[in-house]
């Protein structure tokens, strides 16, 4: 810390941004990490044939093709959108019926053994169905992501409710509380970090999902985009996919970890 | 004002695998308007199971508790309590301000009269330069006394202390039990104070009970301290009064 008072500092242009020490070895450690990655893919690449596992070069040449074409751009476009409409439904489904079964016994037990019965079906398994009733067009990418993020979303919200300290109930009960009062002023934001966790898995899930239905009954996307190549033998395709995959994962997750950091701030507080 | 707590043969238990496991036995305590009662007894003996029923949150098996004459069915914001645990009782997602606000807004008071009575509560507990910050940026007697603030600030008869000072390090607490009654005059609020710690019972209390060890604690003896006030250790009489209360409790 006392680094940061450090004379040598203004040497620095203003628009660097002033770093700790340890920010600083964070990030070398991040980039080196993925250098190894690359490293060790382009020695394992000296040993297979390209048509197996194209090296790193072949691959980026092969991107750059495709974002220049807007190919790329297009299917990670239309798979963004595809999780974004489904993410927003199954998290607004998923909170609020979480919301719903711990406000009251009756239709948490109600609702309980229906949830336990439809949830062990992944989201994959429901393409086939998803396909018959909505379609190959986007209605049923919705549902098939939407399906997954509900499960994951509704159960992190009961078990925020159920973990609402007894202490902080009764503090705010005694302080003249009703029902309704106490639900939302006091459970719901009390609820906020497992709510939180539990959308940020569900996002992860949403990726694994809307890939799959893309694979199996799309004419668009990244899983189509990687089909697309598989159809074709098109090895560097295939890999420009899965590397889109993974970006669009990570910025994504990045994405939302700041954004909910901003927005729900004050509900990811410690309870200390 | 009112504030008379009548607590009238209450009994407390459950059944367990067929066997009657009594926690209180008919436990009788009368708090006159603005006194300090304070319950000393061993850890476990059910001291905080009869706060709990004072506040509503239990139901005792027998027996009931009045307030100015009206039976206790359910909690209330005329009897606050006051909890032990430090990091639970306030609600971390709101400033010290908006903490204190809550019963207040409960109370749907006009925003004039919710804004004086924060200023002068935080005042009184000495949080007037913390109102903005999160419980989280608070050490532990900071939080109590947002506690206490938060308690006090919806007016209410009787104020319920459940071991608040417990979990806080000896000099803090010596500063909070000063502060306290300090407080305390100002408002004038009856007080039932719950401790295991003896000192903090007569330094407080205008009358001590001490309660038996369980199960089916009851109430073995009610001191009347009527030491002069300010107290400390070294007033006459004190520590013959500690030494008389721990000769029960041994």
């Amino acid at each position: 810390m006392e680094r940061s008072a450090n004379p040598k500092r203004s040497m620095a242009p203003k628009w660097w941004p002033s770093l700790t020490r340890d920010q600083l070895i964070s990030i070398a450690i991040f980039v080196g990490s993925l250098a190894f990655g690359i490293l060790f893919w382009q020695v394992s690449s000296l040993f297979f044939n390209p048509y197996l596992l194209p090296p790193p070069r072949n691959v980026l040449s092969s991107a750059v093709e495709t974002l220049r074409s807007g190919e790329l751009i297009e299917s990670v476009a239309t798979s963004y959108i595809r999780i974004g409409v489904g993410f927003v439904i199954g998290c607004t489904l998923g909170v609020g019926c979480g919301l719903l079964m711990g406000s009251s016994r009756v239709i948490r037990e109600f609702l309980d053994p229906l949830v336990e019965a439809v949830r062990p079906i992944s989201p994959v398994a429901m393409i086939p169905i998803a396909i018959v009733w909505l379609g190959i067009d986007e209605g049923s990418k919705y549902f098939i992501i939407a399906y997954g993020v509900f499960f994951i979303t509704l159960l992190n919200t009961l078990a925020g409710v159920n973990a609402t300290p007894l202490v902080r109930l009764r503090a705010a009960r005694c302080l003249g509380a009703d029902r309704w009062s106490m639900f939302f002023r006091i459970t719901l934001p009390s609820s906020m970090p497992y709510i939180n966790t539990g959308m940020r898995v569900a996002l992860g899930g949403a990726f694994a999902s809307v890939v799959a239905a893309e694979m199996i009954a799309a004419n668009s996307g990244v899983g189509y985009f990687i089909m697309q190549a598989r159809l074709l033998v098109q090895t560097e395709r295939i890999f420009v996919g899965l590397v889109a995959l993974s970006a669009m994962g990570f910025v994504t997750d990045r994405l939302f970890r700041y954004v909910t950091s901003i927005v729900f701030a004050r509900y990811l507080r410690l309870s200390a | 004002m009112g504030g008379e707590l009548q607590i009238r043969r209450i009994s407390h238990g459950f059944s367990s695998r067929g066997a009657w496991n009594g926690v209180l036995g008919a436990i009788d305590l009368d708090i006159a308007s603005g006194e300090i009662v304070c319950l000393v007894g061993p850890s476990g003996c059910g001291k905080t199971t009869l706060l709990n029923i004072v506040a509503g949150f239990i139901a005792p098996t027998e027996g009931a508790v009045f307030l100015d004459g009206q039976m206790v069915l359910k909690p209330g914001n005329d009897r606050v309590v006051v909890f032990q645990d430090v990091h639970n009782s306030l609600f971390p997602w709101m400033t010290v301000r908006e903490n204190v606000d809550f019963g207040l807004a409960m109370l749907a008071l006009s925003r004039e009269e919710r804004q004086l009575r924060i200023e002068r509560f935080l005042d009184l507990v000495g949080l007037t330069e913390h109102a903005g910050k999160f419980p989280d940026e608070l050490s532990g007697g900071m939080k109590q006394r947002v506690q206490l603030a938060r308690a006090l600030a919806t007016d209410p008869k009787v104020l319920l202390m459940d071991e608040p000072f417990a979990a806080l390090d000896a000099l803090t607490r010596r500063s909070m039990q000063r502060e306290f009654l300090q407080i305390l005059a100002a408002t004038r609020t009856t007080v039932l104070f719950i401790t295991h710690d003896i000192f903090e019972s007569v330094l407080l209390g205008d009358r001590v009970g001490v309660m038996s060890r369980g199960p089916t604690a009851r109430i073995l003896r009610l001191f009347r301290i009527d030491l002069a006030r300010p107290r400390s250790l070294v007033s006459p009489g004190f520590t013959d009064r500690m030494t008389e209360i721990e000769g029960l409790l041994t």
